[in-house]
């Protein structure tokens, strides 16, 4: 059964791409496509509908398109490609290195030295709610008169309060989510906005109301670090509301289609 | 191919953390540049495996336990 070259990415000159595991590279010029021999019994049309099915198949390899991608993006810019860009033949991707020099030039310009960072604003509710009833003066305050007041009366307020709580926490949040925005917009760097994470795919029994990658050179990632502490520390909410850092990654987000 | 490789770069680890395996299936799957190669994934693949990660993330858990 014949191969297919499954690509991974493209950048510029000649560059060390990780050794004994069958990644290969293509030069056009100034530019270098990285890809390795796949077998049509796993990737050909006939083949990969039913792997796609196969969450263990796609989560190995996902992971390993990652890896590789995350090694060749340790010593320069790339462009990474999506999951499962597959030519059939070595002159079909020579030709689309050929073709496509242009913008791929263009777009390895624009990312430079700089990696993709994701930075993501959680909260937990539970936390958050206990954290305000213990902190929150106005509540404290009136948790102390909630204990005073009479049976009938402690009913009502007491769902007053359950409500005031909750108002108190989406505000919160807000003001968490909209400190870090602007942390962000202050680093003057690209930034993109993702959609929030559901838990399910996060995995996180936290909620996600942040989801944002930004472009930033790799030695400002102290800054970033620096950002990231002082969004956690600033608001004191300990564990209930938290900024989390991923990267750095190769730009997934920051690049364009053709 | 590619076994050679097998042991450096498929094999991920369970119990490494999942919040990033969820975030690389993300990013691999739904980011990235798309170029027309010959064979491409489509949209309403991605789709389907999107839907699929909680099933990943269940598989994990499921391994973790088995390890014990």
């Amino acid at each position: 059964m014949a191969d297919l070259y499954y690509a991974y990415g493209v950048f510029e000159g000649i560059r060390d791409v990780p050794e004994g595991i069958g990644i290969m590279v293509e030069h056009e010029n100034q530019l270098t496509m990285a890809f390795e021999l796949v077998s049509e019994l796993e990737f050909g049309e006939d083949h990969i509908s039913g792997n796609l099915q196969d969450m263990e198949w796609v989560t190995k390899k996902a992971t390993r398109h990652q890896r590789i991608l995350e090694a060749i993006n340790q010593s320069g810019g790339v462009i990474p490609f999506s999951f499962g860009t597959i030519f059939k033949t070595r002159s079909a991707l020579l030709d689309s290195l050929r073709s496509r020099e242009a913008y791929f030039l263009q777009t390895l310009s624009f990312l430079g030295n700089r990696k993709e960072w994701g930075i993501k604003l959680y909260y937990s509710q539970s936390l958050l709610q206990k954290w305000i009833q213990n902190n929150d003066p106005v509540i404290v305050q009136r948790l102390a008169q909630l204990e005073e007041a009479t049976p009938g009366k402690k009913f009502i307020l007491k769902k007053q309060l359950e409500g005031e709580v909750k108002t108190r926490c989406k505000d919160r949040v807000n003001e968490a989510r909209k400190a870090l925005h602007d942390a962000l917009m202050s680093l003057k760097c690209e930034l993109r906005m993702n959609e929030n994470v559901s838990s399910d795919l996060s995995g996180r029994k936290e909620t996600n109301v942040l989801n944002t990658a930004i472009l930033l050179e790799e030695e400002r990632w102290a800054e970033l670090n620096e950002l990231a502490l002082s969004q956690n520390q600033k608001w004191g909410y300990g564990d209930s509301v938290f900024v989390e850092v991923t990267g750095p990654w190769p730009a997934y987000n920051f690049v364009k289609n053709e | 191919m590619s076994e050679h490789g097998e042991l450096l770069f498929d094999e991920y680890e369970p119990e490494s953390d999942k919040v990033l395996l969820s975030e690389v299936l993300d990013k691999v799957l739904n980011t990235g540049v798309t170029i027309s190669g010959d064979l491409i994934l489509g949209v309403a693949d991605v789709d389907l495996l999107y839907c699929g990660v909680r099933i990943v993330l269940t598989s994990v858990d499921k391994m973790q336990e088995e390890n014990k």
